[in-house]
């Protein structure tokens, strides 16, 4: 097995058109080797363009791409030394699945003895030894998808690139995939970059990930972090789903006192806010409480529930009207799913201080002092 | 008849008839021109009397200016003199236009009043033709004018058992060309005959590779065919035993053409002296067009040449501005043991049929009288055609110009006629495809020979002409 | 029983009326059809039947003598020419080596165009690349033979420019057919080129990256790749050029009418000539018959041989 490794970018930017349209932003990325790295963000972000400049198909037009301690950024795809799953799967139609997966070994001139031990090998690994004979015509979803990741695993390379390769399945198989995919890559071990569009894929699967949007690098680091504490308000409504809830506010006589009515929240302990300041407050809808009344909480009135099972999240629109709401017309927030809600009850959420996301009117985390 | 013994000194077979005069062959030249000249002055006051009412004339010919243009000025301007008459002419070509004379002759139409075509149809289709003897009679004064200025051995192939169907309209024939100029420069001899004009290729060739001798089309319609068959009857040979000038080339199921000897001597030494020209050649030969041989004089590029009278327009100062004057021709040449000079080349032309089913057969007869005479010589050849009467083709041939035209005037006298039996085309095909075998080193001239010997004979054999 | 019971549904429905509906309704499936059938006898059948009748007399189109039935006379005396069987190897080597010639030249074209199709200039190229399937075969032809002309033609004259040999292109026996096959490789590689050109349009890019990931060389992207991928594209194109070129015969009327001797002399030319040339409609449709058995035998068998190889998707590898 390759030496595993990491990917470096350095001040990666990618124009079109003559120089006339931005596909990415002076990008630097760190992934660390062994990394199962995400790559999230919206459609038309410049995700999908990153992972091809990593894989090689696309040069960048400024900036270095490091494989390990190795600069690729000249070199052509085949020399990198990295695998790629493909969105298709891309799995050669007239090629059964075993000779889908060894063909870059024969094109590479591998002893036949160490093919076939290899195939063994990584379809015991995927469990798709009875398909082997099989063309990909023949195959279903999920199983194109492991032929595709056999035929990655098989070459051991440095670096995996997946491009969205769950996109395609049903729901049922992502998240099985997901699973396999995580137990895949502690298996192996080695340095993954995965590109989706997927919040929730990203956060189940990445030890690592970085948000674009517009070309530009939103934030990168653990899952947990990024949600817990978004560097923006994209990042923040973009990670989490339902997304989180943005209120407009301004600080008043040591309180955040909202917009159009005046209700008022309590100010997280550890922000240091000036008198008058105006800001926007994030809060999850799983933070939200429906407060007692007359305990000063938003006062709200009850459009619809969703009922998801374990848990439900009600909709509502704020009593006083949305001028108190940032770019979107309805509150939500979670119950638990024995708690319901008749259409057009009036309640009053509340959130604990902490639960608090604080963020400059243009969108900037607003945590510490200015 | 069968195995008559022709003689061109004596028109005597012809004389029988009572179509031709019996005279020498210079002197019916002679003859046929002074008379021509007085049937000029005197005919023009009786031909107009004939057209009782006005009238619409349908005519189909193929294109080209020998026919299609030499006829339209005829008709243009016999539609000056006569107001009355509208003539439409219908051109076509080849394929189209022998379909429309067989489908129109079949079906009695009368959609036609003439059909202006090639002998090669008579054989079958005179039965609906109209016999015009009578309405020759009718016009002592041009009938006399026609008879001894059309020679009897080219205006017979129009008629079937001595009575004519036609009335010829232009005369063409394959014949020798070649700068005067070029010839004199390196003293080099007329090419009359085919050893002399090997003898010239080779001559010329070593001054300009190319320039000694070109002929056109390998299997390009059927030129080369032409070419041989041409050879073949200046060497002295014959297609088959029966094959003599009052027969016109033709084939019948009661008077069998007998063996074929296409295997002669007299033929294989043409088809050798064919090989041997090939040697020497223009390259272009083999697959050329007849405005390719055109461009070749015109251009400076080859000296001497077999060709069709079509040639007549190189020496046109407009068309070949540089060597008009210069260029030059004489009939077809005479090769190895033949030194009659009467039996030499290959002759063609149209004549106007009408057909019997004709709704205007007297303003028919009436035109195509007009298109012959000395009067509309002049419309008729400034459009590009070429006379078959040999009165006007002597007096042109005066003209630098038209000097070919004396040419033309020897041609037809002289050359073998195309086949005219139904198997025509494909006895052509025949030939070329054989002479091709020759030229492009496919077979020796005698094997050839013999090839070409069985196939015929096999062709005749399917048509049932020799039992 | 189903017809039965609908008779009976509409029995009760139209009630005195039912006899002529239910006729009607037998009669619907044969007047829909009678359309086409009579078409077909119109356009098909009854011409093909005729033909097979005609090959059957002597009939020449210039004699008034009626059609003389002879048989298989016609047959006999086709096989028997020297003529019918240099004309088959001579339509044999004009298509195949045309096809090879189409085949190879399409493909490679379309490859280098489908490789640099992202640079700039590219539609251009590829535009010009198929305008000569734009001019009608006849003028190409004729345009051809000019350029052929061994005295005047602008082919020679550049040779001579260069100081090489000029050739006679159409009228030496050794040359002619085979200048004639690169008139039809001119007109109609491009049609080769654009189809195979689709087809590559129609790869999907990611199979492209991921055979270069997987090292695959630009030769074995065709050949592992590119060509399995279209087989079944490739398997029309080559069936359609074939029975063009058996069938060719305006490019060698316009250019040498079979000549120089019977260098260029196709079986469709002697169809032509037989039929157009010398009017004898008997051997003429003899020959057409005889052309169109072998054309059909020729494609059958290799339709055979490649559906046998399979195609994309399914059957062995």
């Amino acid at each position: 097995m390759s030496e595993i490794v990491g990917v470096t970018l350095q001040g990666v930017s990618k124009t079109y058109a003559g120089g006339n349209v931005a596909a990415l932003n002076t990008i630097d990325l760190e992934i660390r080797a062994g990394a199962f790295f995400s790559i999230l963000g919206p459609s038309g972000c410049g995700k999908t363009t990153l992972l091809r400049i990593i894989a090689g198909f696309e040069y960048p037009s400024a900036g270095r791409v490091f494989i390990g301690e190795r600069d690729v950024t000249a070199l052509s795809p085949r020399e990198r030394d990295i695998a790629m799953v493909f969105q298709d799967y891309a799995l050669y139609p007239h090629m059964t699945a075993a000779q889908n997966m060894t063909f870059n070994l024969r094109n590479r001139r591998v002893p036949k003895a160490e093919i076939a031990r290899r195939l063994a090998e990584t379809a015991s690994i995927l469990g798709i030894e009875p398909l082997l004979h099989k063309r990909p015509a023949l195959l279903s979803g999920g199983e194109r998808q492991r032929v595709a990741l056999g035929r990655a695993m098989i070459r051991k390379p440095q670096i995996f690139l997946m491009d969205e390769p769950l996109s395609n399945l049903d729901l049922k198989l992502r998240e099985q995939m997901r699973i396999e995919l995580s137990r895949l890559h502690q298996a192996l071990g080695v340095t993954v970059v995965f590109v989706t569009h997927d919040q929730a894929e990203a956060m189940t699967l990445s030890s690592e990930l970085a948000v674009l949007r517009g070309g530009t690098l939103q934030q990168m680091g653990p899952p947990d972090r990024v949600y817990a504490r978004p560097a923006n308000i994209f990042v923040a409504r973009f990670i989490g789903s339902p997304s989180m809830n943005l209120l407009r506010a301004s600080v008043r006589g040591g309180r955040l006192v909202m917009e159009s009515e005046g209700t008022a929240l309590p100010v997280p302990a550890d922000a240091r806010l000036q008198e008058g300041e105006a800001l926007l407050i994030g809060v999850r809808p799983h933070d939200l409480k429906v407060g007692r009344k007359g305990e000063g909480g938003l006062a709200v009135k009850v459009a619809l529930t969703e009922h998801l099972g374990r848990h439900n999240f009600v909709v509502c629109h704020p009593v006083g009207g949305t001028a108190c709401l940032h770019e979107q017309d309805a509150i939500q927030f979670e119950t638990e799913a024995s708690v319901r809600y008749p259409v057009g009850t009036e309640l009053e959420l509340s959130a604990a201080p902490d639960a608090l996301r604080l963020f400059t009117p243009s969108g900037e985390r607003r945590d510490e002092a200015p | 008849m069968t195995d008559a013994k022709f003689d061109r000194g004596t028109v005597q077979r012809a004389a029988e008839r009572g179509h031709a005069p019996s005279v020498s062959r210079r002197g019916f030249l002679k003859g046929a021109a002074a008379g021509a000249a007085i049937a000029a002055a005197s005919s023009a006051v009786t031909w107009r009397g004939a057209i009782a009412e006005s009238k619409k004339l349908v005519v189909t010919t193929m294109p080209g200016p020998r026919w299609e243009m030499a006829l339209k000025a005829s008709a243009k301007a016999y539609m000056e003199k006569n107001k009355d008459v509208s003539i439409e002419v219908l051109v076509s070509p080849y394929a189209e236009h022998y379909q429309r004379i067989g489908t129109s002759l079949i079906e009695d139409s009368s959609d036609f009043d003439a059909h202006l075509f090639d002998p090669v149809l008579i054989g079958q289709s005179y039965p609906k033709l109209l016999p015009l003897q009578e309405h020759f009679d009718k016009d002592p004064e041009w009938r006399d004018y026609y008879i001894n200025g059309v020679p009897y051995f080219y205006r017979g192939s129009w008629d079937w058992d001595g009575v004519p169907y036609s009335i010829v309209h232009d005369a063409n024939c394959m014949m020798t060309w070649w700068r005067k100029d070029v010839f004199a420069g390196a003293g080099l001899a007329e090419p009359a005959r085919f050893e002399t004009i090997l003898e010239n290729a080779k001559k010329l060739n070593e001054k300009k590779p190319g320039a000694g001798f070109m002929t056109c089309a390998a299997r390009n319609a059927w030129f080369l065919g032409m070419t041989y068959t041409g050879m073949m009857w200046g060497f002295g040979g014959k297609w088959y035993e029966n094959d003599s000038p009052e027969r016109f080339g033709r084939l019948s199921k009661d008077n069998p053409p007998g063996k074929v000897t296409l295997d002669s001597p007299e033929n294989i030494a043409a088809m050798t002296m064919l090989r041997d020209l090939s040697k020497v050649w223009n390259e272009a030969s083999l697959n050329a067009q007849e405005f390719e041989n055109a461009e070749a004089f015109k251009n400076d590029v080859s000296h001497q040449q077999i060709m069709w009278s079509g040639f007549m327009i190189l020496q046109n100062p407009k068309e070949n501005p540089n060597f008009h004057d210069k260029l030059v021709s004489r009939d077809f040449a005479l090769g190895g043991t033949n030194n009659d000079a009467s039996k030499t080349g290959m002759k063609g032309g149209f004549g106007l049929a009408i057909p019997k089913a004709s709704k205007n057969i007297d303003l028919m007869v009436d035109f195509a009288k007009f298109v012959t005479r000395p009067e509309n010589a002049e419309n008729f050849i400034l459009a590009g055609g070429q006379p078959s009467n040999t009165s006007l083709l002597n007096k042109w041939g005066e003209q630098p110009q038209y000097q070919v035209f004396k040419s033309i005037a020897q041609g037809i006298a002289n050359g073998h006629h195309l086949a005219q039996f139904a198997e025509g085309p494909e006895l052509f095909q025949l030939i070329t495809q054989h002479a091709g075998d020759v030229v492009t080193g496919k077979a020796e001239p005698e094997q050839a020979c013999v090839n070409m010997k069985k196939d015929v004979e096999v062709l005749l054999e399917r048509g049932g002409y020799n039992a | 029983m189903r017809l039965r019971r609908r008779r009976a549904t509409e029995l009760a429905a139209v009630g005195s009326g039912q006899s002529r509906v239910y006729r009607g309704e037998r009669l619907a499936p044969a007047l829909m059809l009678a359309p086409s059938v009579v078409i077909l006898l119109a356009l098909v059948i009854g011409p093909f039947v005729f033909l097979i009748d005609t090959a059957l007399h002597r009939q020449n189109l210039f004699q008034t003598t009626p059609p003389r039935y002879v048989g298989a006379d016609n047959f006999y005396y086709l096989f028997i020419s020297t003529k019918f069987q240099v004309a088959l190897v001579r339509m044999l080597v004009f298509a195949v080596t045309a096809l090879a010639a189409e085949f190879v030249l399409g493909f490679v074209l379309a490859a280098w165009v489908h490789r640099l199709r992202d640079l700039p200039g590219m539609a251009i190229v590829r535009t010009l690349l198929t305008t000569p399937i734009l001019v009608a075969p006849i003028v190409a032809a004729v345009m051809w033979r000019f350029m052929y002309q061994p005295d005047f033609g602008v082919i020679n004259y550049i040779l001579g420019l260069v100081g090489i040999p000029k050739p006679g292109w159409l009228s030496d026996p050794d040359i002619a057919l085979f200048a004639i096959i690169a008139i039809d490789v001119w007109q109609w590689t491009p049609f080769v080129f654009l189809i195979v050109l689709a087809g590559m349009y129609a790869i999907p890019r990611s199979l492209y990256e991921a055979a270069k990931l997987d090292g695959t060389s630009p030769w074995r992207q065709i050949t592992h790749l590119t060509i399995p991928w279209f087989k079944r594209v490739l398997v029309i194109v080559l069936l359609l050029r074939l029975i063009d070129l058996l069938r060719a015969f305006e490019v060698i009327v316009a250019t040498t009418q079979g000549g120089p001797g019977d260098a260029s002399y196709t079986l469709p030319v002697l169809v032509w000539e037989t039929a157009f040339v010398n009017f004898q409609m008997g051997d003429a449709a003899a020959a057409s018959l005889v052309l169109l058995v072998i054309v059909t035998i020729v494609i059958t068998l290799l339709i055979r041989a490649i559906s046998r190889q399979g195609v994309v998707g399914q059957g062995r590898r």
